[in-house]
């Protein structure tokens, strides 16, 4: 197991007037290769879960044990953590300050204490897995694109060679053939450098698509968690807690209503597809 | 922490303080800040702290937003108050050691800068808690309107203030997750000395202006795209009417100032 979160709860502002619960009691944990994909309303605590995994904010009550070792009640989780889990925010592209792309990915492992040579040598690997051409290493990364800002900006994360990368919200703000590429890259990176990715989604078909098992949030605890399959059996739970299921999903769903009986857990738009095929040929 | 910063803002609420014409409160705050600046002597201290205290009762904002408001400038607090406590001179001295003295008049100057900056900022932290900022702005340039019959853009500076109070919120907002961001990466600005804390700051500052600039860019296009066009002949959605409330509170300022004129002119003749 890489990293295992025990009855974590997180209160902002502990002082009123503003006091909001965040997270209550939330377990889960995550094993090498696996990718999660963490879905709920806004507000629902996703992005302070991802921030606590990663070591910015420490949990008000729980542990969070990294490799079997408790690192939340250290006076700084950070020196633990760091390089270890690496958290790539929402539109990270707004954290880019370098003159040159090259320079701004190795801001990452030089924080590490890595010399010069193995900065760079992280960093250009980091670009060929994002897509990024050895061109880009002496642009600025103001004049790139939103979408190659973007990938900048993951590459950032991806050179300090965490061993779980956490995304939140990776494609906020991108169009469908933009999302596909970022989960075509998710995957390459989790092949060759990362072990295990989490992902904060909104979209359910995303996470049908590219996750192996699901978390659920709702209003700060966990509503449900396991593999994919078995989440989005649930569906009925899912709809009443005001959550989408994936639109696969609800085609099979409604056509069962119909008298049909599909196997409900297909998520692939093929594999639903192929068996809606197969039932008309007879 | 970023997020403690409460000057700026605006506390939704109903007391008598919000319900004031914003001129009223403007006008307010001018002679509570002459009244700070000028007072001296335990009953002039006394006397403004009091209207302070009367004012926030007034406003019912909780106690702690307003304390909390504060702590950015509790460096500065503590920093005048050192200052005025060595550099003070009197007759009287309660402590002494090397070159430094400590009076018993300097203590007390000390005590008095401390108090008037903090009732100086808790006065104005108090107009922007109890006043909107679409308010405020109309306030303001209706008080500044006079100055337009030589040339003065009242309109203009009243929209620019009212634009950059609007973004104070947001601006720390983003500067809080540009800070997480960059400490995801490693950068750290708690531990080392001064200069890896000044160099901790680049990746801070300069997403921080680039992001500010991108924001002011795209909020000039939204206004653009409406067809704001500068203060010639606008008219108000929401004009603005004094109200009895107004009355009862310009002639309470107005016995204020004329207790504290008689008093200091009484003080000065003896």
């Amino acid at each position: 197991m890489l990293i295992e979160l025990i009855d974590v709860s997180y209160t902002y502002e502990n002082k009123a007037p503003h006091e909001r619960r965040a997270l209550n009691n939330v377990s889960f944990k995550v094993e090498k290769g696996e990718v999660w994909g963490i879905i709920g309303h806004t507000g629902s605590g996703k992005s302070t879960l991802t921030e606590i995994m990663s070591g910015l904010i420490k949990p008000s009550g729980g542990e969070v044990l990294l490799h079997g070792e408790d690192v939340s009640k250290l006076k700084n989780p950070m020196s633990k953590i760091k390089g270890k889990v690496g958290l790539v925010f929402q539109y990270p592209e707004h954290q880019l300050f370098e003159e040159t792309v090259l320079k701004d990915i190795c801001f990452g492992p030089s924080n590490l204490g890595l010399d010069e040579e193995e900065c760079i040598k992280r960093a250009k690997e980091a670009m060929e897995l994002v897509g990024l051409g050895e061109e880009y290493a002496t642009l600025s990364p103001f004049e790139l694109s939103g979408g190659e800002k973007r990938r900048v900006a993951i590459a950032g994360i991806i050179a300090m060679r965490p061993e779980i990368l956490v995304l939140d919200e990776p494609t906020a703000g991108l169009d469908p053939v933009g999302r596909d590429m970022l989960f075509k890259m998710l995957g390459d990176i989790k092949g060759k450098l990362c072990e295990s990715i989490v992902f904060v989604s909104h979209s359910m078909d995303d996470v049908a698509l590219y996750a192996d098992k699901v978390l659920v949030l709702n209003e700060g605890s966990v509503l449900m968690q396991g593999s994919v399959k078995e989440v989005f059996e649930r569906s009925g739970e899912l709809e009443a807690a005001g959550l989408d299921v994936p639109q696969v999903t609800r085609l099979l769903i409604r056509l069962n209503e119909m008298g049909h009986s599909f196997d409900k857990t297909l998520l692939t738009p093929e594999a639903a597809a192929d068996a809606i095929y197969e039932r008309l040929k007879g | 922490m970023l997020r403690d910063i409460t000057i700026g803002q605006y506390y939704n609420g109903k007391s008598f303080v919000h319900s004031l014409d914003p001129r009223c409160k403007i006008i307010a705050l001018a002679v509570m800040m002459v009244l700070i600046f000028t007072a001296h002597g335990v009953v002039d201290y006394a006397f403004v702290t009091v209207l302070t205290c009367l004012f926030i009762a007034l406003s019912r904002v909780p106690l702690s937003y307003i304390v909390k408001g504060m702590k950015p400038v509790w460096l500065i607090v503590v920093f005048t108050a050192i200052i005025n406590i060595f550099m003070g001179s009197g007759e009287e001295v309660i402590f002494k050691a090397w070159v430094l003295s400590v009076t018993k008049e300097a203590l007390f100057s000390a005590f008095g800068m401390m108090l008037r900056v903090i009732l100086l900022v808790t006065v104005s932290t108090l107009l922007t808690l109890t006043t909107s900022p679409m308010v405020l702005t109309s306030g303001i340039e209706r008080l500044l309107k006079p100055l337009e019959k030589i040339k003065f853009p009242s309109h203009e500076v009243a929209m620019m203030m009212s634009i950059a109070l609007r973004f104070i919120p947001t601006l720390t907002e983003e500067a809080e997750k540009i800070m997480k961001a960059q400490a995801a990466r490693g950068n750290d600005i708690e531990g080392g000395g001064f200069l890896k804390k000044v160099k901790g700051m680049i990746p801070l500052f300069v997403p921080l202006f680039v992001s500010a600039f991108r924001r002011a860019d795209e909020l000039a296009m939204a206004m653009e795209c409406r067809c704001y066009q500068g203060g010639s002949n606008r008219t108000a959605f929401k004009r603005l009417e004094y109200k009895k409330c107004d009355t009862v509170a310009f002639l309470f300022m107005l016995t204020v100032v004329i207790i504290t004129v008689i008093y200091r002119m009484v003080g000065f003749l003896l």
